[in-house]
């Protein structure tokens, strides 16, 4: 009898040592998903080489780590725990701390606060001052540039939860900096925009001084970016400070009547990233809906707004596609989003993408400003005042110095065998970023106040309507497959595979040809024409 | 592979049990030494081929050397074995050392620097190669006759549960169990039940522990790290405030037994599991009134293992004069010290060790015993925590700087509100590391490890256990998930 209750209890120790393999394999429970992104780890391939050298272990546990049977349970019952026991979370191992009063806030943020969070930037604070005045000097240098284009390029600062409500904040106990200055890039940029007359929307100050008369909040308790219901203000704002700059009439945000409702997920980001199993009690905030007054004799521009995800709210609550002809959105200057062409900023002619656009926004938030623009500025005056093969040209000379130097050889050779990849891959790649880092060494001109400088797609917009000229040519192309039945039944092959309407596969290929040709130097831009600032055009806001 | 992982926990333990115990007592130790060679390739690939063939031309070599009648062939043999083994360890753990060191010598003089390519040390292999010792001294000394199989001798070097980290299983020890062993329910429960007290040990104490001292002193294995973390990390130690200071080497010297002893415990309930019997590996160290005392119960088949076959080879304390047995004594710590990296500072960490045993021998005991036995405790405490820092901190003069900051006197504010967590887990740590110091405590243990079970007992054990098991799968997961809100680059 002793030994049934052994046996018996054997074997739910094996059920439940299986139970995870079953669930993974037959999802017989559904569980909520777990808030937040993550880089997925796919599933690795199995090889001699991959399980040789360990990366499909490696990978093969990442895989795991993701996908095995009741990991969302399991991960919010640790962290209810976490939460219930000790008011923490795995967040404070990087992604979220806990303030006074069950206000969260991003670790970061707090460290800006405390004028502590450039140490993980730079050296010393004069190493910071260093950057970020080159940095202003080259908004203000591509400002200049563009403004004979009509291009208006403007710096908004977006402020962070600590500057609208340090109140809030934990008490700071990092004492590792305290002999060295303080330094925040926000107040040191604000001040250097200034001097320069740099064009700057300071919404920080705008909603600081919203804050104590306004009768709702500006950043919600749980959440790191600006409330809904204030990004409509935030949007308000920004299109009466383009009219203004721009010297033109845009389309005016009418906010309907507002309504106090539970937080919705997007004021509560920072403490769904807790993944609880209780969630915290919801506080209520206002939310409302916006739209446009729909006046038809108003311009509409293009913007191209780089920036972080405080751009997500705005375009999330505002009907931006009835305001805005176009408006990419390039995400830290890497992803593209609401681009009808384009995915990302490596994809784009970036000299005629500035030229074609009314509007530049560089719009950071206080903790990002000391990524320098995810080095927009750098690439943009470049791609402005320089070919590419003069940039090219460049890059081979920065790749012959490398390669005339041993020591550099050398620790390219230790990289290139970490790596496991050619050397002469690493050789390029290194010269790459020098000129992408650090463009004013191979370009001197740059260092000048304002470079006079211009490449070829510059010159060819001085006095051209080159929007015009390639919509006109692409019209003709689309023109040409339409009017051959061999052409269209590759399109209609292409736009299946694609799953694309017909429609849109010929004028996205038609797009792309434009584009090639105009690469390759066989299509020419007359210089007949100039851009229009109120040229029309309808796209959907693809999500 | 490691055993708090997933991979580990959620398919090759539960495949591995599945398939052993489906399979007829034959075919078993087949299985498990084939499970035991992929536990192996899988984080060690590419070694798998040195560890078989070294296991293999050691088999031959003992045998060869049992069969031997010639006293000088059989120690000839005997020594070449040892040599194979010694040899192979010294090369991948102390070759980059080695070469570091000449070729410091070497720069004085304006030498030319000898040309060296880094190796990569392979996983366990402290571990197999002392086992592989024992093999061959327990066969040349004839307390046990050679293995007839391979399949048995390279079960024996490479099985999975001790493979990794030990416990040094010595031949003499499991030379019966691996051809003659039965595992009963009771053994599979109780094997289990004590694999959860390991799992919980690692990941609930040590892991949260470690994260927490790395945050304050940087990361270990200094190797691995650029000049620039090594610059951070020389920064962060510079200035670290006394508080600080003190709560991290505690915290590491927590970490470092629940570390290394739940890795034991998981090793013995999964041999357990399978009808082995492991030697006990700690002993609640902690509680110890002397440092003699204490290598006593840390690390015990280490301890027994240098004892045997260096201490006794050495003369031990049956030598002509004192100064040769204390001089014994210090050197098997010494080289203690070195055996657990190849670092001038676990060098200095053994020779410390061994200052300490010969201070014992000498005064340092008699000054314990008047203090009594919970003054003694705490005192023998403190000087294992202070000599953890050349432990913890892998350059001497980092480690030095580090018990400065300690003595310097530079309290910072202590607030549990900072980090909760990792208080309470060290609140914790220190009641079960001390816990045995009352009888109850003891009683205790003894209830929860050595004793068997009735049903109710069973019941509950397995309750808690499968629990625990839970808790640490959700702890292990959620301790590397910290999503972001959205993407960032």
């Amino acid at each position: 009898m002793k030994n049934v209750i052994k046996i018996i209890l054997f074997a739910l120790t094996a059920l439940l040592l299986f139970a995870s393999m079953f669930q993974k394999a037959t999802h017989l429970w559904d569980f909520k998903k777990l808030n937040g992104v993550e880089i997925p780890a796919p599933m690795p391939d199995m090889t001699f080489h991959t399980i040789s050298d360990g990366s499909f272990q490696t990978g093969t546990e990442a895989y795991l780590k993701q996908n095995f049977g009741f990991r969302q349970p399991l991960i919010r019952f640790y962290n209810q725990y976490l939460w219930d026991f000790y008011t923490t979370s795995n967040g404070n191992r990087g992604i979220l701390t806990l303030g006074k009063d069950g206000w969260l806030y991003e670790p970061w943020s707090v460290d800006d606060y405390y004028q502590i969070h450039y140490h993980q930037h730079a050296t010393d604070a004069d190493q910071l001052t260093e950057q970020l005045s080159e940095e202003a000097k080259r908004v203000y240098q591509l400002q200049h540039i563009l403004e004979p284009y009509g291009t208006h390029l403007f710096v908004c600062l977006v402020p962070s939860k600590d500057m609208l409500y340090p109140e809030h904040l934990p008490e700071n106990h990092d004492t590792r900096f305290d002999d060295e200055p303080k330094m925040s890039a926000r107040f040191f940029l604000k001040d250097e925009y200034t001097r320069l007359g740099v064009n700057v929307l300071d919404l920080g100050t705008f909603f600081q001084q919203m804050k104590d008369t306004a009768d709702f909040t500006i950043f919600p308790k749980t959440g790191t970016h600006w409330s809904k219901y204030s990004s409509l203000f935030a949007a308000d704002t920004l299109i009466r400070y383009m009219e203004h700059l721009g010297g033109i009439n845009m389309r005016d945000l009418v906010i309907g009547p507002r309504t106090l409702q539970d937080a919705q997920e997007a004021d509560t980001d920072l403490e769904n990233l807790l993944n609880l199993i209780r969630p915290l009690p919801r506080p209520q905030y206002y939310y409302a809906t916006a739209t446009s007054d729909k006046d038809t004799t108003a311009v509409m521009p293009k913007m191209i707004v780089i920036g972080d995800s405080f751009w997500w709210n705005i375009i999330y609550q505002t009907p931006v596609q009835e305001i805005f002809s176009e408006f990419p959105y390039w995400y830290y200057n890497s992803t593209i989003y609401y681009d009808p062409i384009y995915q990302s900023v490596n994809e784009v002619n970036l000299a005629n993408e500035i030229l074609s656009s009314d509007f530049i926004i560089l719009f950071y938030s206080s903790t990002q400003l000391y990524k320098l623009n995810n080095g927009f500025t750098k690439k943009a005056l470049l791609a402005l005042c320089f070919n590419p093969e003069e940039i090219d040209s460049a890059k081979a000379k920065l790749e012959q110095n490398i390669r005339s130097d041993s020591a550099w050889m050398g620790s390219l050779k230790k990289a290139s065998e970490a790596q496991g990849k050619p050397l002469d891959e690493i050789v390029q790649k290194e010269a790459q970023w020098l000129i992408d880092t650090h463009p004013e060494y191979s370009f001197p001109e740059l260092k000048d106040s304002i470079p006079t400088k211009r490449s070829k797609w510059v010159e060819s917009y001085l006095s051209s309507d080159s929007l015009a000229f390639i919509e006109q040519e692409v019209e003709n192309i689309i023109r040409t497959i339409k009017s051959d039945e061999t052409q269209m039944e590759a399109m209609r092959e292409k736009a299946q595979q694609q799953g694309k309407p017909l429609g849109k596969a010929i004028s996205d290929d038609a797009r792309w040809v434009v584009n090639y040709k105009l690469e390759q130097g066989t299509l020419q831009i007359p210089k007949t024409s100039r851009k229009s600032i109120t040229k029309q055009k309808d796209h959907g806001i693809q999500q | 592979m490691v055993f708090s992982s997933n991979i580990f926990l959620l398919y090759f333990m539960p495949i591995f049990f599945l398939v052993y115990f489906i399979l007829p007592r034959k075919g078993r130790n087949y299985f498990l030494l084939l499970a035991s060679l992929v536990f192996y390739a899988w984080g060690a690939p590419e070694f798998i081929i040195h560890l078989i063939v070294s296991v293999i031309a050691n088999f031959y070599l003992v045998r060869w050397m049992n069969k031997t009648e010639k006293p000088g062939l059989k120690k000839l043999l005997c020594g070449i074995s040892i040599a194979i083994s010694i040899g192979l360890l010294f090369y991948f753990k102390y070759g980059n050392f080695t070469m570091q060191n000449i070729n410091s010598v070497l720069s004085w003089f304006h030498a030319e620097p000898l040309q060296w390519t880094k190796i990569l040390l392979p996983i366990g292999i402290s571990f197999f190669s002392f086992q592989s010792v024992t093999y061959t001294l327990d066969t040349y000394r004839k307390v046990n006759e050679p293995m007839q199989r391979l399949s048995d001798y390279m079960l024996y070097i490479v099985m999975f549960p001790q493979l990794i980290a030990g416990p040094i299983v010595r031949y003499c020890d499991i030379a019966d169990q691996i051809r003659n062993r039965e595992s009963l329910y009771t053994d599979r429960l109780h094997g289990f039940y004590r694999f959860v007290i390991g799992l919980c040990k690692k990941i609930l104490i040590a892991d949260v522990i470690g994260f927490q001292v790395d945050q304050i002193l940087g990361p270990s294995n200094y190797d691995v790290l650029t000049s620039a973390q090594l610059a951070d990390i020389a920064n962060k130690i510079a200035t670290i405030d006394s508080t600080s200071a003190w709560i991290a080497i505690f915290a590491f010297t927590f970490q470092i037994y629940f570390d290394f002893a739940g890795y034991s415990d998981m090793a013995i309930g999964l041999g357990r599991m399978m009808g082995f019997k492991f030697p006990e590996n700690f002993d609640n160290p902690y509680v110890s009134t002397t440092i003699s005392e204490f290598w006593r119960r840390w690390h015990q088949t280490f301890s027994v293992f240098i004892k045997n076959y260096l201490y006794f080879p050495l003369g031990g304390s049956r030598v002509k004069t004192e100064a040769r047995k204390y001089f014994n004594l210090w050197f098997c710590f010494l080289i203690s010290g070195l055996w657990h990296g190849a670092a001038w500072n676990f060098v200095v960490y053994g020779a410390l060790q061994g200052i300490f045993i010969c201070a014992d021998k000498l005064f340092l005991k008699k000054f314990n015993e008047r203090l009594g036995r919970i003054p003694s405790v705490f005192f023998t405490f403190l000087i294992i925590v202070l000599t953890r820092c050349f432990f913890r901190i892998e350059r001497i003069d980092l480690s030095w700087m580090f018990i400065k900051r300690l003595f310097a006197f530079d309290f910072a504010p202590f607030h549990f509100g900072d980090n909760p967590h990792l208080y309470v887990t060290m609140i914790v740590a220190a009641f079960f590391s001390f816990f045995t110091l009352s009888k109850f405590g003891l009683k205790v243990q003894d209830k929860v490890y050595f004793t068997e079970y009735n049903r109710w007992q069973h019941i509950l054990a397995f309750i808690i256990s499968i629990l625990a098991f839970i808790f640490c799968l959700g702890a292990l997961n959620a301790s590397g998930f910290s999503p972001f809100i959205y993407f960032r680059f």
